[in-house]
């Protein structure tokens, strides 16, 4: 992806970034183990790191994964850079690639694919587009991931040309409903969860309209900020006969591809860490007073989203930029 | 001689499944918003003949609630009487004898039962009416598998008489008079629909529009928990524009025609297109928009005139039919299209055509004065449709090509910058500028040198 920071940003060392991707693929390990019968496909854009790659093979076992990479010299670098024989990096944009994977390769046009588009950037009606062209042709039992950034101003710099952009992009499955005044467009909190909730609703429709069998099952809303405010939605694509047993484990308490509150933990030195972690779990979250007693402080609201997500934190972590 | 009779019985399964295939989920919605609006005309003694913003219908509600298990639409109008049930409400096709009320759009007696068979399988429908001061009550419960069964021919070949009637049992009567349909067992593709949150956006979007002439008079729709706000339309105005508002009557019908400029049109030198769903012609009948935003030969474009083109962009116009026999009205049974044979139709479709073509002409001749009319244009200000006085046509400006400008020469020379300085000081600001004093020198001269006359 040219341009991107993907290309030159170790995604691993945002503490949010890697909550976020813990939580991802636990939820799709549930999935995955629930169908243990199918021989699913990994298709990413996996830079020269391969996290989510190295993930989906240790974690869920996927043996066949493809990585799309549009700029020539970070190409170069992922084919030397990919962690497993199985790896098939191609070259190409994801709206040239994916279609034809889908036609003219039969090997994986018949098996589920967890596709996760990573796309950095802010959604536009080229991606929209992409995003409904894969609703319609992924095989069943595909699972579809997407994350994007969620900055308001990068749909529109003046704020009040914010709600007809958003329009424009998502039409009805946009929820204006919250923005009751033009000013509510800069709020980062309710522009991110605006914008998961109507990607979301916009395939749910997709889904339908296209009448696909089984449907859209929303799967997937993690918001979060490490310093750009970012959403990865998304959803399961469930043949017929799986998709009461797709909707209720996407419904049971223990899914951890929803998350109600954006992933906003603070950046924390290991030795923080530790203390903090020593705490854990406490519901309800540690107190100030508590914390100040380790012998530094944090905000409320810092301890509360470490409380929320302390389980996914990354160990290694020191500084988060 | 008749040897025998060609059975030409009709088949329950005709209503229940092909006659729904016709029409769209939101259409079978807005047929039974329609009943419950018509039924507040009436109760309110007032008609919908014309524009006007008041509160006329402010007593009455009619709620709507979806949900992917199921669907009810209550009102608290007039209910429907037990006589009216038994032998009106639910044949299929207007009975004889039962006329159309006045000023309804309920027309053809088959929208109900069309919208209802559309949603689900399992329908109770309840009505609460007062007679005699008291209120009375009764329900239909249908069956619809049951009903559709009760189709079929005997096995043991016995004759056969199929009941296409529904029961009627009593029931408890509701705190005030009104009409409550609930729906479940719902089709998969109304499940679907309804699980879609931008259905109900889209939606209510629609009823915003369609309705906006009851709602401008009060009446209150509320869907999933949430009042839905009528649409507002404001017409451009100045001392350079004006909408257009004629009313007069044809064959029993009054009709009523409001059109204008709604935005600026479109400056075709701009690249980037705006998203423009709301310019075109807008088609009523008895306060129900039938044909919104059309830019097709329906309501003239492409046909009467050129076809639509985004350089006609900003031109709205809305034709109002009304009459108290709802027969007379061009509408359609779905409800979403005109009957474009109906000569009270083609009549007004001609005087539609006046302002359509005024407001081509103007943006066909805009562009010899671009930047003075744009000027003109964005400095309107909005008129209430409500609020369009009558006026027979619409005032636009009129384009006239600029006047050809005097040809012109430039001078370019240089001089010695110190020279220059010293004229201007000499000319009593040492500080003008270049150009400045290029000008004051050529006017010095042609001042002392040439006769005006010789000119």
């Amino acid at each position: 992806m040219t341009g991107s920071s993907t290309s030159y940003v170790n995604f691993s060392v945002r503490q949010n970034k890697a909550i976020e991707r813990d939580r991802a693929f636990r939820a799709l390990r549930a999935l995955t183990s629930t169908n243990d019968d199918l021989d699913y496909v990994y298709v990413g854009l996996g830079s020269v790191w391969f996290v989510d790659f190295e993930i989906a093979h240790r974690e869920l076992g996927i043996e066949t994964m493809i990585s799309i990479e549009s700029d020539p010299v970070v190409f170069t670098r992922a084919t030397y850079n990919k962690p497993y024989r199985t790896v098939e990096v191609i070259e190409g944009t994801s709206n040239e690639v994916l279609p034809t994977l889908l036609d003219d390769r039969p090997d994986l046009a018949e098996r589920p694919w967890i596709v996760w588009l990573d796309y950095d950037k802010a959604l536009d009606t080229v991606k929209v587009d992409e995003l409904r062209y894969l609703i319609r042709r992924l095989p069943a039992d595909s699972v579809l991931l997407v994350t994007f950034n969620a900055a308001p101003n990068r749909y529109a710099g003046p704020v009040d040309e914010r709600r007809e952009a958003f329009l424009e992009l998502f039409g009805d499955a946009f929820p204006v409903e919250p923005f009751t005044t033009t000013g509510k467009y800069k709020d980062h909190a309710l522009v991110m969860s605006a914008l998961a909730d109507g990607l979301n609703t916009l395939l749910h429709s997709h889904a339908g309209e296209a009448a696909r069998p089984g449907g859209f099952v929303r799967a997937f809303d993690l918001r979060y900020q490490d310093g750009t405010p970012m959403v990865t939605a998304g959803g399961c694509l469930p043949s017929p006969e799986r998709a009461a047993a797709t909707s209720a484990l996407v419904a049971a308490p223990g899914w951890q591809g929803l998350c109600p509150t954006p992933i906003t933990t603070p950046p924390l030195t290991v030795r923080e860490l530790q203390a903090l972690r020593a705490l854990m779990p406490c519901e309800p979250p540690p107190s100030r007073t508590s914390v100040q007693a380790l012998g530094f402080d944090l905000e409320e609201d810092q301890i509360a989203a470490f409380a929320a997500h302390y389980a996914s934190f990354p160990t290694f972590v020191q500084t988060a930029r | 001689m008749t040897i025998t009779k060609a059975n030409a019985r009709p088949s329950k399964d005709f209503f229940v499944s092909m006659l729904t295939r016709d029409i769209s989920l939101e259409d079978c919605i807005l047929d039974l918003i329609d009943n419950s609006i018509d039924a507040a005309w009436k109760a309110s003694g007032e008609r919908p003949r014309t524009l006007v913003v008041d509160s006329a219908l402010a007593d009455y509600e009619v709620t709507i609630a979806m949900s992917e298990d199921a669907f009810t639409i209550e009102d608290n109008c007039t209910g429907i009487t037990l006589d009216d049930a038994a032998n009106y409400a639910f044949t299929f096709g207007r009975a004889r004898g039962d006329d159309p009320d006045d000023y309804s759009v309920g027309v053809y007696g088959i929208g109900m039962k069309r919208a209802i068979f559309k949603l689900g399988s399992e329908i109770e429908i309840h009505s609460t009416y007062a007679e005699d001061d008291v209120l009375t009550a009764f329900k239909v419960p249908i069956d619809v598998p049951e009903w559709l069964r009760s189709d079929l021919d005997p096995a043991d070949g016995s004759d056969f008489a199929p009941s296409w009637d529904f029961d009627i049992e009593e029931d408890d009567p509701s705190p005030h008079v009104g009409v409550r349909i609930h729906v479940s067992q719902l089709h998969p593709q109304t499940q679907a629909l309804f699980g879609d949150e931008s259905y109900e956006r889209s939606l209510r979007r629609i009823l915003a529009r369609d309705y906006m002439l009851p709602l401008m008079r009060g009446l209150r729709i509320v869907l999933n928990g949430t009042l839905v706000e009528g649409s507002t339309v404001e017409l451009k105005e100045n001392e350079s524009f004006a909408p257009m508002r004629v009313k007069y009557d044809d064959d029993g019908v009054e009709i009523e025609i409001v059109a204008g400029m709604l935005f600026q049109p479109p400056d075709d030198n701009e690249p980037d297109e705006r998203k423009d769903t709301l310019s075109g012609w807008y088609v009523a009948c008895n306060g129900r928009i039938m044909l919104a935003a059309d830019r097709t030969a329906l309501t003239g474009w492409g046909d009467l005139t050129p076809m639509w083109h985004r350089q006609y962009a900003g031109f709205i116009g809305f034709v109002f039919f009304s009459a108290e026999n709802p027969l007379l009205l061009p509408m359609t049974t779905t409800k979403r299209n005109v009957d474009s044979s109906s000569a009270v139709y083609r009549r007004a479709r001609s005087r539609m055509y006046e302002p359509t073509r005024a407001w081509i002409d103007y943006t066909n001749a805009r562009k010899n004065d671009l930047q003075g009319l744009k000027q003109l244009e964005t400095s309107t200000t909005g008129t209430s449709i409500a609020n369009v006085p009558e006026r027979p046509a619409v005032s636009l400006p009129t384009v006239t090509k600029k006047a050809a400008t005097e040809p012109v020469a430039n001078i370019n020379y240089a001089v010695p910058r110190k020279q220059l300085r010293a004229l201007a000081a000499a000319f009593g600001d040492k500080n003008m500028t270049y150009r400045d004093v290029g000008s004051q020198s050529f006017k010095y001269a042609y001042d002392e040198l040439v006769d005006e006359e010789d000119s």
